[in-house]
């Protein structure tokens, strides 16, 4: 492993993985913590618990389609969502840098609370420490989540991933991702990229009200290519999607083709996948739609010795979409 | 705009016609940004049997010498600020990467444009433009140095690392390859116009100028199999909607009018008379002098230079996925996200 | 070494210097020097930040053409 920590280790791609599995997860030698995946379940007192936690360290801070604040609550709700958990209660910690805008951190403060409230979570306990100016970067959130499961029989798990099974993604990727390159001045954009930052509560419970989900992962740093080979890695299947079926928006495809980014790897923070069975993917999509028309299978699982995510272009050609490797960096070549 | 049948067809045709030719051909795709193109829409599987495409040295990270980035890691350490293109920030130099250096608390920053990072540059900031590319790219350093002239920023320097394609071109059809046809860059084109590329002819090798999406790709190779199978050998331009046959002449007195000539080194090629372009000596006093030695590349291991000539698949180099990946890349071909080993391993690479 | 998008001219600014363009509905400012006799509507390649030529319309019209063509001899 290398001797100092690189931007790449937080990017969500192999690098962070290395991190996690190196170093973190060999020192705190917890059973729970190799079983989980972004939120751990586990049995307390013979209920089915979760719990989930995350950072925040956005810039900047008000963008398009939300604010630091409006993220921290979703991601962390998210995650417990994907999990099969009715997200319950949350903590909330700042770390803030002295000099940072009262107006700012009240907005921010309200923004928390709105989509707490939104999401039926009770925010419990929280944290605040102020540092001195240089020593964090305006504003660094993380919140803790915990969730129940209402039916310890319906959780979703990777073991219940079968081939034949049906890959369905909950709306169009990559708009978080472009949302925060559009708002970087150096590059010149007139228009701002709207965020996908948002709840996934409701639409993940009607989902499982009405479908047999067998797996569900969330989208969010490293984008769609990186939540699909999480789920090959662990399940040990194949995953084959098709590029004509992968929605992208107009406005993030341009992005993508003036940066020379791929919109596969960008960051997504209010979409998920989900697994189910070919049976039911008709209804599925229906209630995905309802909450985003752009709602539509991209693909199946299947029986593999390799582990891979591969891709069928619109010219009937193939290619792997392999995890990200680095930082995703713009180029002109 | 296309439906999967008239690909398909399209597809067929291209196949008939190697068909008729008789024998897998070797294509050779010169940019950098095709192979990328190639490879991310399966055209390595779709014709399968049919073409053996290789990566040419189109790729102006793939064929920098690493000294260059070992001298901007210097001038970052004498307290200027280095602007890079993003394509270079991984490319490893002897001991550390532009990235490796920013982490280390050079400053590194990433340019998108050369043209606004000038106008943005602040007077009292020492800034160095690592200039890199092939002549797609020169008209923007061009326009950037223009801009330094008109606002007189005397602490604004370029790196100059800037190619050209035809030399290096001539010399890898001459001493280093055998192929069956070529894919011509088509943005260098743009700017070189058909004239620029007819130099190709006195190889007898048939070659098209091709553009970038799928469906460029896909008509480019069935007029280069029909070149092919009728012994033609004039340039055929698949990119007329910005291809001319004289190029832009704007563009080309711009570069005429700041650069000239001089040899450059090419990893993979050596020394290449007339490969590169420099500042003028009127301008020098904004161009940063560069100081490496050409034969001391660090890996010895590392075969970048048969994998550039076209002489190793990358799947052939000893140091390929066992060694040599996108994270631990050992050479450019594995840094740069065009460089041939970086396609294989990220879209084409499995058993 | 060249990615390179086609974008639309919305606005010609800075006497000439500079437009804002318009690539799938996302809007950017470009440096337009390269390019001779700029009209707004014109369809343009931009590299690295700068207009490098004019898309001939026509021309681009052309493979959507074929494409047609083939498929209704292929059908």
């Amino acid at each position: 492993m290398m001797r100092t920590i690189r931007k790449e280790h937080g990017n969500g791609g192999k690098q962070t993985y290395e991190l996690i599995g190196g170093l973190f997860k060999p020192i705190f030698g917890s059973e729970i913590l190799k079983s989980g995946d972004d939120s751990t379940v586990f049995s307390l007192d013979g209920m089915k618990v979760g719990i989930s936690t995350d950072s925040f360290v956005v810039k900047p801070y008000f963008f398009k389609g939300g604010d630091i604040g409006k993220l921290s609550v979703c991601g962390t709700v998210n995650d417990l969502a994907v999990a099969g958990l009715e997200p319950k209660y949350i903590t909330i910690s700042f770390v803030i840098e002295e000099g940072f805008s009262m107006d700012d951190l009240e907005n921010i403060t309200r923004s928390i609370k709105k989509y707490a409230d939104l999401a039926r979570v009770e925010i419990v306990a929280g944290d605040t420490k102020v540092v001195e100016k240089g020593a964090a970067d305006g504003i660094f959130i993380n919140t803790t989540g915990l969730g129940i499961a209402k039916d310890a029989k319906k959780m979703p798990s990777i073991s219940k991933i079968k081939s034949g099974q049906v890959v369905i993604v909950s709306g169009d990727i990559g708009r978080h991702g472009a949302c925060i390159y559009s708002h970087n001045e150096d590059l010149g954009f007139e228009d701002r990229i709207e965020s996908d930052c948002g709840l996934l509560t409701d639409v993940i419970s009607e989902l499982m009200q009405e479908v047999d989900v067998a797996y569900m992962k969330d989208l969010t740093r490293g984008g769609l290519a990186t939540a699909l080979n999480e789920i090959v890695q662990k399940s040990g299947f194949d995953i084959k999607v098709e590029e004509e079926k992968i929605p992208v928006a107009d406005e993030v495809k341009a992005l993508c083709d003036i940066l020379g980014l791929d919109s596969y790897y960008l960051a997504c923070e209010g979409r998920f996948v989900a697994i189910v069975n070919r049976d039911e993917k008709e209804k599925a999509i229906k209630i995905l739609k309802k909450y985003n028309k752009c709602a539509c299978e991209i693909g199946t699982v299947e029986e593999g010795m390799e582990k891979r995510v591969y891709l069928s272009t619109t010219f009937g050609g193939t290619r792997i979409l392999d995890m990200l490797y680095y930082e995703m960096l713009p180029r002109i070549c | 705009m296309q439906t999967l049948e008239a690909v398909n067809a399209i597809v067929n045709t291209i196949k008939n016609n190697i068909e008729k030719i008789g024998r897998q051909l070797r294509i050779i795709e010169v940019c950098g940004t095709h192979t990328v193109s190639i490879y991310r829409n399966g055209f390595h599987t779709l014709f399968k049997g049919y073409i053996d495409f290789i990566s040419g040295p189109g790729c102006p990270v793939c064929v920098t010498h690493e000294g260059y980035i070992d001298n901007l890691i210097e001038l970052a350490k004498m307290n200027y600020t280095i602007y890079t293109f993003g394509d270079l920030l991984k490319v490893p130099g002897k001991n550390m990467s532009l990235a490796e250096a920013k982490a280390e608390g050079a400053k590194i920053k990433i340019m998108y444009s050369p043209v606004d990072t000038v106008e943005n540059i602040s007077a009292d900031e020492e800034a160095i433009i690592a200039a890199v590319g092939f002549e797609t790219t020169v008209p923007a350093f061009a326009l950037s140095l223009e801009k330094v002239l008109e606002k007189d920023l005397k602490n604004v320097k370029f790196a100059c690392e800037l190619k050209t394609i035809d030399q290096p071109l001539k010399v890898l059809l001459k001493d280093h390859i055998k192929v069956d046809g070529l894919i011509l860059p088509g943005h260098v084109a743009t700017i070189l116009g058909v004239d620029g590329f007819k130099f190709v002819e006195e190889f007898k090798l048939p070659s098209v100028i091709s553009g970038f999406e799928k469906y460029d790709i896909l008509f480019s190779l069935l007029s280069l199999t029909q070149s092919i199978l009728n012994n033609d050998f004039t340039v055929k331009n698949e990119y007329k909607r910005v291809v001319k046959k004289e190029g832009n002449t704007v563009a080309k007195r711009y570069i005429e009018s700041f650069f000239e000539r001089t040899d450059a080194y090419f990893r993979g090629l050596g020394l290449i008379e007339g490969g590169g372009l420099r500042l003028k000596s009127e301008y020098s006093a904004f161009s940063v002098q560069l100081k490496y030695e050409y034969e001391s590349l660090s890996n010895s291991a590392c075969r970048c230079t048969d994998v550039l000539t076209g002489k190793l698949k990358p799947f052939e180099c000893p140091l390929f996925e066992k060694v040599c990946t996108p994270q631990t890349p050992k050479g450019a071909c594995m840094v740069s996200q065009e460089g041939s080993c970086n396609a294989y391993f990220r879209y084409g690479k499995w058993k | 070494m060249c990615l390179g998008y086609p974008a639309k001219v919305i606005e010609i600014l800075e006497d000439g210097k500079k437009a804002i363009v318009d690539y799938l509905g996302l809007k950017k400012t470009v440096n337009v020097s390269l390019i001779k006799e700029l009209a707004e509507g014109d369809y343009l390649l931009i590299h690295s930040g700068v207009a490098i030529e004019k898309i001939d319309e026509k021309e681009a019209e052309e493979i959507e053409k074929l494409f047609g063509e083939v498929r209704d001899a292929n059908s």
